[in-house]
């Protein structure tokens, strides 16, 4: 799904505050993402979201795996992430689908906060539908 | 668990499923056996009205374990295979194959079958129901030439089937008894609604009236309603409702009424032998009484408290908000709740726009609601209900309120 990123020597990358644009996409200002609440945003033509639970900022993909429906007109509630439409459930942290009627678990992505804004990878490290 | 047990479970659909995999992962260690009559692994059925009429779904993808199989948790599936016969002294299930199986603990989750009309021409040529895998083929088979399709029967199946049938280009007769499609689940306010949806995309509806009979020579080519007056068509679908399948049960003395009778705990009047899902008639604490649920969600909800039953330890009696969807041309209908008799509904929302959100209101407090195109308000409607929240009508009519807001104090 995500355009294929070819090798490359990331050592300078890796020291420089501001995470490779080549793998991390600058998403917001961590101060705007408020807990319990769900944030889309574009990727690479795919739409994905940031959602706040304990503290802790996650990003998943936005679609859910069961038909089509936008995760962030959902629900969270502990760390459950709640489908409007058939009331899938899919772990805030892991992407797993612990509700039916879903059975494929959402792509979930990597986070990384720096100078207050919020990184997100642009491969997913879980989940990855071009590993299934 | 110091001999291990063994557990036979009847039936392949959802409920089945969960209870195998909730009994497994909450520590039942002995075996387990799944006894279906069907040839498919445990499937799906909700899409078989819709996307796999509509064609856009196959039947090879609905499963619930699409990376595993059940050997994986040490689950014995065994497909095609009728129970005929259970005894509960010898704890025995006999098999169609003249094989039996020797139980520990048994749960019957034989599910419901679509009850069959047989008045004059209900065995002709075309005439469909829908409840598997195999008959979803055949519909969609007799679907892709059809011209003039008469669903009979305007509950959730019908409904959908008018709708899948409807959008592949047919012309399509929606008959039923109630003046209202879905009569059965929706307050009137709001299951007019859904009339008026499948009037917009051009469904006839043929309400207060009852086919009394199908003819045709070899395939069915008219019905006749009530009054006499026939109806042109040359398919027929059928979705009177579905009965519990309950035979097996009660020609082991189970308790049998509506349905296997269940307290809160899945368990039937027979020691260690327990049901849930669609054949279940349970008892439901919250709302103190017992009810009957033709659903997916109670299916997978009560299958897995089962399983965690029969598993030992423990568990909370089973009393969930039920909860149930239906999807329609490009409405999603969801519910929450069981309301009682004797409720005010409140409608949130333009009736013009199809899209609202019903509330069941007892006394103030909120019983049940429904959304019909406002998915996005759903979770929240739902928690409200969960809270039996108690809030001012006018407040939930007001479009200024932001349900979702209004229900995190509920959270
Ligand atoms: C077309 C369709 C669309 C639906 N859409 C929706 C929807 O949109 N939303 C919703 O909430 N619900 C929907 N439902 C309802 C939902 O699918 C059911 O509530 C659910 O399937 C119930 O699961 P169950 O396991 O209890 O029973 P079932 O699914 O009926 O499974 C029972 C199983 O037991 C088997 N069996 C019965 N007797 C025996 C025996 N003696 N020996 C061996 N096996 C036996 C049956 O063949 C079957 O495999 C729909 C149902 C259908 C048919
Ligand atoms: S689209 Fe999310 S549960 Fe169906």
């Amino acid at each position: 799904m995500v355009a294929v990123l070819g090798m490359r020597n990331r050592t300078q990358q890796e020291e420089a505050m501001v995470p490779d644009p080549n793998e991390y996409v600058e998403v917001m200002p961590e101060s705007l993402v408020e807990e319990g609440e769900m944030y889309p945003f574009d990727l690479d033509d795919e739409q994905l979201m940031l959602a706040r639970v304990e503290g802790e900022i996650h990003a998943l993909h936005g679609i859910c795996t069961h038909e089509y429906a936008e995760l962030w007109d959902g629900d969270i509630e502990d760390d459950t992430i709640w489908c409007p439409l058939h009331s899938s459930g899919f772990n805030v942290k892991t992407g797993d689908a612990t509700n039916l009627p879903a059975v494929i678990p959402l792509p979930v992505y990597d986070v990384k906060i720096e100078d207050g804004t919020v990184y997100v990878s642009r491969k997913p490290i879980r989940n990855d539908p071009d590993e299934r | 668990m110091s001999t291990p047990r063994h557990l036979v479970i009847l039936g392949g659909g959802l409920t089945s499923h969960s209870a195998a995999l909730a009994a497994r992962h909450n520590g039942y260690d002995g075996s387990i056996v799944i006894a279906t009559d069907e040839s498919h692994p445990p499937y799906d059925r909700t899409p078989l009205s819709k996307a796999v009429l509509q064609g856009t779904r196959d039947t090879a993808d609905l499963g619930f374990q699409p990376d595993v199989d059940y050997e994986t948790d040490g689950i014995q599936l065994l497909t095609g295979t009728t129970a005929s016969a259970v005894d509960t002294t010898s704890r025995r299930v006999r098999l169609s194959d003249g094989e039996t199986l020797q139980y520990d603990d048994l749960l019957f989750a034989t599910g419901a079958s679509p009850v069959h009309l047989n008045g004059p021409g209900f065995e002709l040529d075309g005439v469909h129901y829908l409840r598997t895998i195999p008959d979803a083929e055949r519909l969609k088979d007799s679907l892709t030439g059809a011209r003039r399709v008469l669903v009979i029967g305007a509950g959730f199946i019908g409904s959908e089937v008018a709708a899948s049938a409807r959008s592949l280009g047919a012309e399509v007769i929606l008959a039923d008894l109630a003046p209202v499609p879905l009569s059965a689940a929706l307050h009137p306010d709001l299951s007019s609604i859904v009339a008026a949806i499948h009037q917009d995309h051009g469904v006839e509806l043929r309400l207060r009236t009852s086919v009394q009979e199908l003819r045709g020579t070899q395939r069915v080519e008219e019905g006749v309603f009530d009054d006499g007056s026939p109806v042109e068509c040359d398919l027929v679908v059928v979705g009177v409702g579905v009965q519990p399948n309950v035979t097996l049960a009660e020609d082991a003395g189970i308790r049998v009424e509506n349905g296997i009778v269940t307290d809160e705990y899945c368990r039937t009047s027979a020691p260690d032998v327990y049901a849930a899902g669609d054949v279940a008639n349970w008892w439901h604490p919250g709302l103190g009484q017992r009810i009957r649920i033709e659903h997916f969600d109670n299916a997978g909800a009560q299958g897995t408290h089962a399983g965690k039953v029969i598993a030992g330890g423990d568990v909370e009696p089973f009393a969930p908000v039920p909860y149930f969807w239906s999807d329609q041309f490009d409405t999603n209908i969801q519910y929450a709740g069981y309301p009682k008799a004797d409720c005010d509904v409140i409608i949130r929302g333009d009736p013009e726009s199809r899209s609202v959100t019903g509330f069941y209101l007892r006394n103030g407090e909120m019983q049940a609601a429904v959304t019909i195109n406002r998915a996005r308000e759903f979770r929240a409607v739902r928690r409200l209900v969960a809270a039996r929240a108690m809030i001012d009508p006018r407040t939930l009519q007001d479009p200024e309120t932001d349900i979702r807001k209004l229900s995190r104090e509920y959270r």
